[in-house]
Formats: structure tokens, C-alpha cells, sequence
């Protein structure tokens, strides 16, 4: 048992020679001369059958200067789906301190029957 | 600071007492120092949801008001839960004293 040396454990090169090896967003083939291609929101092929649909580039609230108010459901409903759930953000393309304003004023719309809970309906 | 508060009453309510209800504030806001800045009025509108059992409709009350105590919010709360008209009721903070003409000149009455 002395006998059995031990080996040194066998390094690794983590700087691959191949791109194959590194990891997809690192390989130099798939770098972009121009920036980021906008392929209108469809990856095929990364990471398999993901798709990420986003729908809109722009923010709402800067482009129209409105300010989400929890009294006026017509500012916030395009933010909920049919079901009453609250999208995220890169659905909507609201900017993260937009997008906690709207749900702020989604919440109290909820508490004092502006809107739904379970659906899409604002009160008439 | 400004506030405001929404308040939902029963739709049977009367006059009598609806301008009860109204008459909370303007007493609680005397002994706190403070001052009412808009009374609106949204009638009676159907809710998104049935609430309570089964209710469909309310009256609807705001108002936007102007105080410096820290306490007539609780008081204010304190006595909506007393009154038997009264379902719900929020109070928002809106901003300070700086931008009064800003946030008075916002509002606008709900479209139905």
C-alpha cells in the first residue's frame, strides 16, 4: 500500500484552444460586430426550446409623460394578463422603477374594487 | 404632508347619512390642525368583483386633505370602523406641503 504512489491530479486547461469548449455566450464565433441583434424576441437554439417573447421596447409611462394611478384603471390594466396576474417586466418593457409604481397601484386598485383579482375586468 | 382617502359606503345609504360620514373628516381635521383641500363625489359604481358576500355596487367618497399631526390618520381610521355605513376605506400619501398646486391641479374625476 505504500507502493501506490500517488499522482499528481491531473490538471485542467480551462483556456480552450476549441470554442466548443466554452460556454455558448463566450465562443468568438457568436460575437456581434454591430451589438445586439434584434431578432424580435425569438432565441432558437440557446438552451433549447426557451422562448422569450417581448413585446414591447419602449416604456409607456416616459413616452406618454402618465404616471400610474391607482384611481384610473385605464393606466394600468394593459399590465395584467386575462387571468389577473401581474406581468413582468420585460413583457410590458416598463423600467423597474416604473414597473414598481404600476404594481403599487394595481394592488390598491385590487383592495378598493377597481379591479379584478381573478381577471382582467375594471369596474364601469 | 397631503393625503387623500377613498371611502366606500353602502349603496342604500341616505343623505343623512352620507353627510355624516363627511362630517368625520371635517371634525377630526379641526382638532388635528389640518386642512381639507377637495371633496369629490363619485356616486354610485359597480365594483370589478363581488365583495362581502355579494355586494355589486358603492357609494364612493374622496377626499385630499392637509395635516401635520401624525395622529389623525389613526383617529380617522379609528372612527370609519365605528360607523356602520362604511365598508372600506384607504388613505394614500401623496406628497409634502411644497407641491400642493402640482397634485391639486392633477386630479381629475375618474371616467366610468
Amino acid at each position: 500500500m505504500n507502493d501506490i504512489k500517488k499522482s499528481k491530479p491531473a490538471t485542467r486547461d480551462f483556456v480552450a484552444k476549441d470554442d466548443s469548449r466554452k460556454p455558448f455566450n463566450k465562443r468568438e464565433e457568436n460575437f456581434d460586430d454591430f451589438g445586439e441583434d434584434d431578432m424580435g424576441g425569438f432565441d432558437g437554439g440557446e438552451r433549447g426550446d426557451k422562448r422569450s417573447f417581448s413585446k414591447r421596447k419602449s416604456d409607456l409611462y416616459i413616452a406618454k409623460k402618465i404616471k400610474p394611478d391607482w384611481k384610473d384603471p385605464n393606466t394600468y390594466s394593459w399590465v395584467v394578463n386575462e387571468f389577473g396576474k401581474i406581468q413582468p417586466a420585460r413583457m410590458t418593457g416598463l423600467t423597474p422603477k416604473n414597473h414598481r409604481l404600476a404594481v403599487a397601484a394595481i394592488k390598491r386598485g385590487r383592495a378598493m374594487g377597481l379591479i379584478s383579482y381573478l381577471s382582467n375586468y375594471t369596474a364601469r | 404632508m397631503i393625503y387623500e382617502t377613498a371611502i366606500i359606503l353602502r349603496p342604500e345609504t341616505d343623505e343623512s347619512n352620507s353627510n355624516s360620514v363627511k362630517a368625520i373628516i371635517s371634525d377630526v381635521l379641526k382638532e388635528f390642525s389640518g386642512e381639507v383641500l377637495l371633496k369629490d363625489d363619485w356616486g354610485v359604481r359597480s365594483f370589478a368583483q363581488p365583495i362581502n358576500n355579494g355586494l355589486k355596487k358603492g357609494h364612493y367618497i374622496y377626499f385630499m386633505f392637509k395635516t401635520n399631526n401624525s395622529k389623525t390618520n389613526s383617529e380617522l381610521e379609528r372612527r370609519y370602523k365605528i360607523n356602520e355605513n362604511v365598508i372600506r376605506s384607504m388613505v394614500v400619501k401623496l406628497g409634502p406641503d411644497k407641491k400642493q398646486a402640482e397634485i391639486v391641479n392633477d386630479y381629475k374625476t375618474p371616467k366610468f
